[in-house]
């Protein structure tokens, strides 16, 4: 069907629940709803028509839930539910619409729960295939996960040309049970292509009001509605809903006059709430769709306006000229990778660069891996940057947000490949100013080149609100005469377009002594001539102090207040004078009283003295015992043992860096594999087993949680392992435990296999075949010792 | 919901508080306050009536839950009703402490600790609204029981969710491997019964009966 042209002149008017009125007619609580498309057919076609009789345009057919998982042990296949539940609809809806219903799919999505990305996509895809055929809409409904949004809207545009709807579910505070902001969702899922975006269930008609004004002031295409009969009530533990159908249709109105041109209902109403509705609506005009111009990038929970302000795009996570970094990248070290994300947003970044472009490595592979981590642990957007247009496709698919992509340049092979990813994802895109011939000397042709990617880009669909131009940064050092000509374009094209522009700014100072000093100027220079968005590293306070005194000067930083607690009051001080305090303390000491932020430079000052090995030797690891006697005798507790590992493993961090900056030996006493098994999500217990063993020096390969015996046994070949360990703390997950080691000894008879977890023992150890049962941490480092037969 | 900084201490293991040093012990304030504000607490319930029972069932038929085991059937020996309940702390919590343990393990494990003794208090309020509608009913209450307890195997998890619609009220899901997620989250039967003395919870029915560090140092968790 045509939506937009539907919805030209008149609304278009969904039914209401189908949960409820099943409930009416007498479901169980333990019942499977689906399951009466096949066994009671008639009560479902009986709902449909009622609500097809009370006017509505389009009944929504009864399969929710029905997905492989919910059905799992129903008896039925997904085909066979979503085909009969299709039927059904259709046949009850004679003229008027079947929309495919699409619920939750009632796992949480990684990284908090197991279900991944590509899994719930798969899940979704075999919906919208058997439903597709005699549906005209597919309804998206009842999200609370902006992540699964996402996968089950690709799922839908992937494989049917039906028009796509999707709306979320939000709490009283504003944001969906995952944290997402209205103003997010519609950036997000209009970016991916849906037809018509908005909220259903959880809240009744008042609460949702302020959620749809937010809505539909930020949305360019339809907004739908689906409010419950009020906020659900208990009462003699049963639910019930209590809002009238005439308050319900009033409020509901508010709603149209505001904007939201598909409307309806969802728990409680019944089809007098729909004819009502129709009723009101009889001789209402709905209003015309607005295009909303927002320049921004979105990460689940938050939306970035770029150019508000001054935009900070940290470009710490790129390896160019980053030895320690490209290191981490070959490494598959993510945790290195964090530190830098997490570290670039404490101190200020406000979108996160990401580039894995280190030679040799599967870099669309690393790169999704890379943003699924970074995207669960920071809560800022992330732009996705390399020179592959499949890795930057494979990072932009993985991406729960909207996303930026660094770039697209002026050559039209680079935008034939660039664009369609952008459009399709619903990605902004940094546009370089060079081409075919290079980067231009002069401002003038840059700005031609930057009209020629800006026009491409709307020849693929893309608006000038989605482009960010880059006028490309020359090095003082080496073509000092044209420094001033890649300034000069900024407000040339800014004049011209409704584009935000960007620049990586760092660039400017490569080759000269003291980097920071015309970083800074150049950075301050630049804003003042419009740059919107500079390519930065936040973790360098000059920078940081000129963007933020920018922010005062141009009366963005309201009565200074941000400028003020950075700067004033204490935090002055330190700043102006760092600490000098006292005497010095010895690395050991401060590994015992866990004082983190002095072991690195502490470490750092003894690596001029003496040898990595024998700092690790000779200090860290004497220190680590002693934290572990004054532990076992009851003088400190978990968390004070944990910090002093901590504070080793940050004047471990100095150690690394010498060692890989010099090429000198190694400190690895042996590399250990670490998994949580299959099906079992507790971590600490492993968290803590690593960190202590890379305290006493062992190499660990972290495979995290959920792990699937084929990967333990791959990297263990693939490393060379004669050590792994794994965790299990659920009796329900020991069996996968035992199967990890089976498959280990079946394929790798001489690695050894650790096991420990809260309902393990030594019995249990020995009678699923492990090799060693660790009973807490240090009998792991022990076990890890006696393996590599260290001191 | 409400932390006591006691019960952290505990989930902590520090059986002698004095021994913390000032850091950790702000840190133990700090992460009280931070689940305060990350946690989206809520629960659930519904009353069920018991359509059968033998030695090692309970089944509430309305459900579509049956409960297996001697421990449950024996909880809900002198039951015609019980209340099926589900609390969480929700999703965000997790997702903290999972960011720290990247980031800052003492911190996740500090928060880790405070978000278990929040789930416990949002259970006890959960509790006592159930308590409330018992006495309404001139009935009394036992204690919660959860799967897990005792013999009552964990695989009724996914019939307890279903039953509670407990994805769509409260946001909570089980995996395949029958674990709550998000994690801080609990559910439990608590059984109607008809006198109103109140059953207290032993540790012959937790599964660290034997294991734990508390029996070891003649204490009990206190749960």
């Amino acid at each position: 069907m045509d939506l937009r042209k539907f919805l030209e002149d008149r609304f278009l008017v969904f039914d209401g629940a189908m949960g409820t009125m099943l409930q009416k007619k007498g479901i169980k609580p333990g019942e499977l709803p689906e399951s009466y498309n096949i066994e009671k057919s008639d009560i479902v076609y009986e709902i449909h028509k009622e609500y097809i009789d009370a006017g509505a345009h389009v009944v929504t057919t009864n399969t929710f839930g029905a997905n492989r998982l919910k059905l799992a042990g129903s008896g039925y296949s997904v085909e066979q539910v979503v085909k009969s539940g299709v039927q059904v609809a259709r046949r009850a809806a004679g003229d008027k619409l079947v929309a495919l219903d699409i619920g939750p799919i009632g796992q949480m999505m990684e990284p908090i729960g197991l279900l991944t990305f590509e899994e719930a996509y798969e899940i979704f895809k075999e919906q919208v295939i058997a439903g597709r055929d005699g549906a005209d809409l597919i309804l998206i409904e009842t999200v609370s996960d902006l992540y699964e949004a996402k996968a089950a809207v690709l799922a839908a545009k992937e494989n049917s040309d039906l028009p796509v709807l999707c709306t979320m579910t939000f709490q009283e505070n504003g944001r969906s049970l995952n944290g997402t902001d209205p103003l997010t969702m519609v950036k997000v899922l209009e970016g991916l292509g849906c037809d018509a975006v908005g909220a259903n269930c959880s809240l009744g008609p008042d609460q949702m009001l302020p959620i749809i004004e937010q809505i539909v002031s930020a949305a360019s295409i339809p907004v739908m509605v689906q409010p419950n009969a009020g906020l659900p009530k208990v009462r003699d533990g049963e639910t019930y809903y209590d809002v009238s159908p005439q308050e319900f249709v009033s409020q509901v109105r508010k709603m149209a006059d505001m904007g939201a041109l598909v409307l309806g209902g969802c728990c409680g109403t019944n089809p007098e709430f729909i004819s009502c509705l129709r009723g009101e609506l009889e001789n209402v005009k709905p209003l015309p769709l607005v295009e909303k111009k927002l320049s921004c990038a979105c990460s689940s929970s938050r939306t970035v306006e770029i150019g508000r302000g001054v935009t900070i795009i940290g470009e710490r996570i790129n390896p160019t000229g980053k030895k320690r970094l490209r290191e981490a990248i070959k490494a598959g070290e993510l945790d290195y990778i964090i530190s830098e994300a997490v570290r670039q947003t404490e101190t200020g970044a406000q979108v996160l660069d990401i580039n894995m472009g280190v030679p040799g490595i599967d870099e669309p592979d690393v790169i999704r891996r890379v943003v699924k981590e970074v995207q669960s642990v920071v809560d800022v957007p992330l732009q996705i940057d390399s020179s592959n247009p499949d890795a930057i496709e494979a990072g932009i698919r993985v991406y729960n947000g909207r996303a930026i992509i660094n770039s697209v340049n002026g050559k039209r092979e680079s935008m034939e490949k660039i664009f369609p990813i952008a459009k399709k994802y619903g990605a902004s895109v940094i546009g370089l100013t060079l081409d075919e011939e290079g980067i231009p000397a002069t401002a003038e042709k840059r700005v031609e080149i930057a009209d020629r990617i800006i026009s491409t880009a709307k020849e693929y669909g893309l608006s000038e609100k989605d482009i960010i131009i880059d006028c490309l940064v020359l090095t003082a050092s080496a073509q000092q005469a044209d420094v001033m000509e890649t300034l000069k374009a900024i407000p040339l094209i800014k004049e011209k377009f409704d584009v935000k522009t960007t620049l990586g700014a760092s660039n400017v100072s490569f080759g000269l002594p003291k980097r920071e000093i015309i970083n800074a100027t150049y950075l301050a220079m630049a804003l003042s001539y419009g740059l919107d968005a500079p390519i930065t590293d936040s973790t360098l306070e000059s920078n940081m102090q000129v963007i933020r005194s920018f922010r005062v000067l141009t009366n963005y930083d309201e009565r200074s207040e941000a400028y003020i607690a950075a700067y004033g009051g204490e935090q002055a001080a330190s700043v102006a004078a760092p600490q000098t305090s006292g005497e010095k303390r010895s690395i050991s000491s401060i590994i015992i009283a866990g004082m983190k932020d002095e072991a690195y430079t502490s470490a750092k000052e003894l690596l001029c003295e003496r040898e990595p090995m024998d700092i690790v030797n000779e200090e860290l690891i004497p220190a680590l015992d002693t934290v572990g006697e004054k532990f076992d005798k009851g003088e400190i507790f978990l968390p004070q043992l944990i910090r002093s590992a901590e504070t080793v493993k940050m004047a471990f961090e100095a150690v690394k860096e010498q060692i890989i900056s010099s090429g000198s030996a190694s400190v690895s006493k042996g590399k250990v594999i670490l998994a949580t098994v299959k099906g079992d999500i507790h971590d600490i217990g492993k968290n803590i087993v690593k960190i202590l063993l890379e305290n006493y020096g062992f190499d660990v390969i972290d495979l995290g949680k959920d792990v699937d015996p084929k990967l333990v046994v791959e990297t263990a070949r693939k490393e060379g392992i004669e050590l792994v360990g794994l965790s299990a703390l659920m009796t329900t997950t020991v069996k996968n435990m035992e199967e990890t080691i089976v498959d280990i000894k079946s394929q790798l008879p001489d690695c050894k296999v650790m096991v420990g977890g809260a309902v393990l023992s030594q019995e249990y150890a020995d009678s699923i075949g492990a090799d060693f049962y660790a009973k807490d941490a240090k009998g792991a480092v022990e076990i890890a010792r006696g393996v590599f037969g260290a001191s | 919901m409400r932390i006591y900084r006691n019960e952290v201490l505990r989930y902590l293991r520090c059986y002698n508080e004095e021994l913390l040093d000032s850091a950790i012990s702000i840190m133990v304030d700090e992460c009280i306050a931070e689940i305060g504000e990350i946690a989206r607490e809520s629960s659930t319930y519904e009353v069920f009536e018991i359509s059968g029972r033998g030695e090692d069932y309970v089944e509430l038929g309305d459900a579509g839950i049956v409960l297996r085991g001697r421990s449950i059937a024996e909880h809900l020996a002198d039951c015609d009703i019980c209340a099926v309940m589900a609390a969480t702390l929700g999703g965000e919590v997790d997702r903290r402490i999972r960011t720290y343990s990247k980031t800052n393990l003492t911190r996740s494990i500090v928060l880790d600790s405070c978000a278990t003794a929040g789930i416990e208090s949002v259970c006890d309020i959960c509790e006592e609204s159930i308590k409330e509608l018992a006495r309404e009913k001139g009935l009394g209450t036992n204690f919660r029981f959860s799967p897990g307890y005792g013999d009552m195997p964990l695989d009724v998890q996914p019939q307890i969710l279903r039953a509670l619609d407990a994805y769509r009220r409260i946001g909570l899901t089980v995996t395949e491997s029958l674990i709550l997620v998000p994690r801080k989250s609990v559910t439990a039967i608590v059984g109607f019964t008809k006198s109103k003395e109140r059953a207290r919870r032993t540790c012959a029915i937790c599964s660290m009966n034997g294991k734990c560090e508390y029996q070891k140092r003649g204490m009990t968790c206190g749960s």
